[in-house]
Formats: C-alpha cells, structure tokens, sequence
C-alpha cells in the first residue's frame, strides 16, 4: 500500500510542487499517475522514494510512516521498489547481465542465486540471449526491457516507471505496458508516471491526474484526463482523498 | 520451528558468502581499475612512497648515527673511587659484586699500587709520588657499560647506584660526549616524527584526491545504484580498495627506494670505513621494518580513501 497524507512539498526556490495531495494505492493495484509537464509527477515519485522529503504531510508505505526514515534507512525502502526509468539509468560499461544483476549484489544474495534470477527476469522481457551484450548495442526498446529487467528482478513488492514509453513507438510501447500488466497479474503493485492520454484510454485502469501540483482527478480514464484535461469543476477539488 | 531455524541460518550463511564474494569481485575490480591507467597509477604511487621514504630512511639514518656515535662498552666506563679504608679482599668483593649488576660488562679492580704505576708510567711524573710520604692514590674499580643503547638517564641511575655502595667515596664518569649524542639523536628523531606526520597527512591528502576525481568520474553510476537501494557502505567498498591498493603499492615501492638508497650508501661508505680500518657494520632496512612500512602505507591510503569516499559519496544523491 502507498498512501500520501496531505502532502505539500515546496523546493527551496519557493516553489510548490505539489500542494495539499491525497491518495491511496491498494496492494496489487495498477494505477497512472498523469498531467503535463511541470505537473508534479516526478516529485510525487520522488517523494515515494525519498529523493525527496515532503514539506508538509506523511507518506505511508505499508502503513510505515516512511518521511522521516534516516539515511541509514532509505537504502532499504528504496530495494522495495523496482524503478524503471524513462532513459533506463544503465551502466554503459557493464554487460546486460551485471545490468540486471545489480539489485542482487546490492541486497547481498549468494552468487548461485544471482545467476538463476537474472536469468529468470530476462526471460520475462524475451532478451535471454543478450545477456553478454552491452547496452549500447541493444536498441532502445530492449534497453527499456532491460531496466525493466533490472526494476523486477529481486521481486520487489512495487514498480515505478517514470514516462517509460517516452522515447518508444506505439507498438514498442504497447508491448512495455503488456509487460507492467504481466507483473500486476501476479500481484505487484504497479505505478507509471505518463502523459502518453493514447496509451491511458486503453488501459482500464484508475489514473491519478495532476495539474500544477493539485491532485484534480482519480479514477478511470475515460472519466476525468481524456476527454477534458482542464474542465473548471476540476478546479475546485484541489485535494482528493481516494480510498477504494 | 527446526526448518524455520535451519533456513535462517541457511540465509545468514550465503549473505555472509555473498558479503564475502563481493569484497573479493571489488577488490580485484579496484586493482583492474588502477592496471587500466599504469602510468598514472604509478605516478601516485611514486609520489605516495617519496612521502613514505623520507621519514623512513631519515629514522635508519638516526639509528645509524646512535649505532655508530653512541656509547658502547669501549667509551662508556666509570671510573669508582674507594674509600681509603677499604682494603684489597674488600675492593675485589665489591668489583665481583658490580659485576652482577645487569648493566655491568666489566668490572675491575685496581690497587692504589696498581694505579701508582700508571701514574708513574706516564712521561714526566716518574718519582712524584715516591716523593710524597705515602701513596695518595685511592683504589679504584673501572667499570664498562654494558648497553650500546643507553640513554643518559640510565647512566645518572647507575651512579647514584654505585654512590649507595659501602666504600665507595666518589664515581666519575665522562658524560659531556655522551649527553651531546644523546641530544643531537633524540633532536633528530623529533625531527623525523614530525616529518612522519607532516607526510602520512600528505600520503592521505593525495589519496583521497585520487579517490575524488575515481567518485566524480563514476557519479553517475554512484546515483543509479543509491537508487537501487546500495548503501554508503556499498558504495564505499571500491574505493577503500582503491586506497588501500595505492597505499600498499606506495609502501612497496617505498622499500624498494630505500633498499636502493641503501645499497648506495653502503658502497660509498664502506670506502671511508675501510680508510679507517674499522669494523663498522650499518643497519639496514630490516624485514620486521618491511613489513612496517608496509602497514602504515596500506593504513594510510586506507584512512585517506575512507575519509574522501565518506564525504564525497554522502554528497551525492540521486536529484
């Protein structure tokens, strides 16, 4: 479960990203989180990650309190999230293999097991046979299945991407939200962070719609962002608590 | 609960295999690393153990100088000076008693007849003393000290030692050259001491810059794995190897300079030494001094690397 309570973050330069912001994800849901540009979607990842600390109010992840963890323990908060990235954030100079493998070494498993789970996590993303390459030779959509390889492979209870169909094609990126939608299936709860409102029309699922840092909408697409992102009534509800 | 037991342990044991593969695979990362750049890695490493020698080879020099100049049991004697009323079976008890003493290499009797003779043997003095009533010279001990290393202070001991003796009326000993060794040699070791330290700052100074620009050119990389979850700790881990690598390689290299240095100044002074005809060995560099350098060279760059990689690395987080 990720719950934010109230949330207001206001950077040092004075300004305020988000304002006032409520919501809960259940366990095993998959949500979106949409609005343009400058909306406030990467700070409301950050703050999940704690990249960033609210100014105001209190994130809950698995009904812990988790805005006032200390250095020592965001390490671990943050190995309970698979990230994936919109420009993937690999490592030019090591192998897809050490890519992927890098969660593991971090949370300390034994080397038999790394082996297997690599392997494991490639082959959910159809690139097993590229495991020596580096991913500068892969294209752009297998490097994104690589970090989605990378987000998933210490089975971790939550995936966050940030605009992961930015740089891809329809098709390209019709095949990354298949994949979202796989481990959803088998019950991780699932994040994405998009202004891709094509890509959200298909998908019948809840969409949490930010506009200058309010939370002005939340519930299926159809019903709020797609057909009119900036009706006034919208306006009036500047803080939103959902709980389903 | 006996499986539940069994697989926690099962757990802690491969975390604790897995801990220990990932301090190997980094270790030999980091050496990789510094083989990629041979040229500047050696460079470091050369300047690292110049800083090293210096103090190093200037305390050998000391202990040379104390080796050669300080006192030994052929110039450090006493001279005690014995009451009047004791006789010669006294005198010999005492000597044969001094000589017990740890201290003491050698100590003889000498009769106020004894010492009448030299006197008389030196030029110009034949007769004197047969010319006085009776023989003014009082029987004497000399003794020879043992330690090639003792300090001043311990030569005041045994003379006031010596003074408590029953018999013994004075004790005269020729400190002046002693206490002057004694002061140029602890002023020189200060001096290397505080060389020492002045350089084992600068030994860490340049390895930690050398672990700063090792972090900025892996910034990116440091951010993506703090996303992750990778701890300080983790990403510490190359570069502690990284320093220690440096400091060790610096200390070898260090060693080999100053065998180096050794056997050149060997040579030139096994010249004059043999123009004195004397039988003067040096010290050298031995292996227990080795392998210290060794230590202190792996510590420093060690502490250097852990001081530069905490700061910087706690500086960087992911935006």
């Amino acid at each position: 479960m990720i719950a934010f309570e109230q949330v207001t973050k206001c950077y040092t330069s004075g300004q305020e990203a988000l304002s006032d912001v409520s919501f809960s994800i259940k366990t095993g849901e998959m949500a979106f989180v949409t609005g343009h540009s400058g909306a406030g979607k990467s700070t409301l990842l950050k703050l999940m990650m704690l990249i960033e600390r609210p100014t105001k109010g209190h994130i809950l992840i698995n009904d812990v309190t988790v805005d006032g963890f200390s250095h020592r323990q965001i390490p671990l908060l943050r190995r309970k999230f698979g990230i994936v990235h919109q420009n993937h954030q690999l490592l030019s100079d090591r192998s897809v293999f050490d890519n992927v493998a890098l969660p593991l070494i971090i949370a300390g498993f034994a080397p038999r097991d790394v082996g297997r789970r690599v392997r494991g996590a490639l082959d959910k993303v159809n690139l097993l046979g590229k495991e020596k390459q580096l991913p500068e030779m892969l294209s752009g959509g297998e490097q994104q299945r690589v970090g989605i390889a990378r987000a998933v492979v210490n089975k971790p209870p939550f995936l966050i991407a940030d605009e992961p169909t930015g740089n891809l094609d329809p098709e390209l990126s019709a095949q990354i939200m298949q994949i979202f939608k796989d481990f959803n299936n088998v019950g991780v709860t699932v994040l994405v962070a998009t202004h891709d409102l094509a890509l959200l029309a298909r998908m019948p699922h809840r969409s949490l719609t930010l506009r200058e840092g309010k939370l002005i909408g939340s519930g299926l697409p159809s019903s709020s962002m797609h057909h009119s992102p900036a009706q006034p009534h919208d306006e009036h509800q500047p803080s939103v608590q959902v709980d389903i | 609960m006996k499986p539940s037991v069994q697989a926690q342990s099962d757990t802690a044991q491969s975390g604790f295999m897995a801990w220990r593969q990932h301090h190997r695979s980094v270790a030999i990362e980091s050496l990789v690393r510094l083989a990629k750049h041979p040229l500047s890695s050696f460079v470091t490493m050369l300047v690292l153990a110049i800083a090293i020698t210096l103090p190093s080879s200037l305390n050998l020099v000391v202990r040379n100088l104390s080796h050669l100049l300080g006192p030994d049991s052929s110039t450090l004697q006493m001279s005690l000076y014995l009451s009047a009323n004791v006789s010669a079976s006294e005198a010999q008890k005492l000597a044969s008693q001094l000589q017990g003493w740890p201290e003491i290499n050698q100590a003889v009797y000498v009769s106020p007849s004894e010492a009448k003779q030299a006197f008389e043997q030196r030029e110009g003095f034949e007769g004197l003393i047969d010319s006085l009533p009776t023989n003014p010279l009082p029987g004497l001990i000399t003794l020879s000290v043992k330690s090639a290393t003792l300090s001043a202070e311990q030569a005041d001991k045994i003379e006031s030692k010596a003074l408590q003796l029953d018999g013994v009326a004075s004790v005269k000993m020729d400190l002046q050259w002693f206490q002057r060794i004694s002061a140029i040699v602890v002023l020189l070791n200060q001096l290397a001491a505080g060389l020492a330290i002045l350089l084992a700052t600068g030994v860490m100074l340049v390895v930690g810059n050398t672990i700063k620009l090792a972090i900025d050119s892996r910034r990116e990389e440091i951010i993506v794995i703090k996303l992750i979850g990778a701890t300080n700790a983790f990403i510490r881990r190359p570069f502690l190897y990284l320093g220690l690598w440096l400091g060790l390689g610096a200390a070898l290299l260090a060693v080999l300079l100053s065998k180096i240095s050794e056997c050149a100044l060997t040579y030139a002074v096994s010249s004059v030494i043999d123009a004195y005809g004397a039988n003067i060995t040096l010290l050298t560099l031995g292996l227990n001094d080795g392998l210290l350098l060794l230590a202190c060279g792996a510590s420093l760059g060690l502490a250097g690397a852990w001081l530069a990689a905490n700061h910087h690395i706690r500086s960087l987080e992911p935006q």
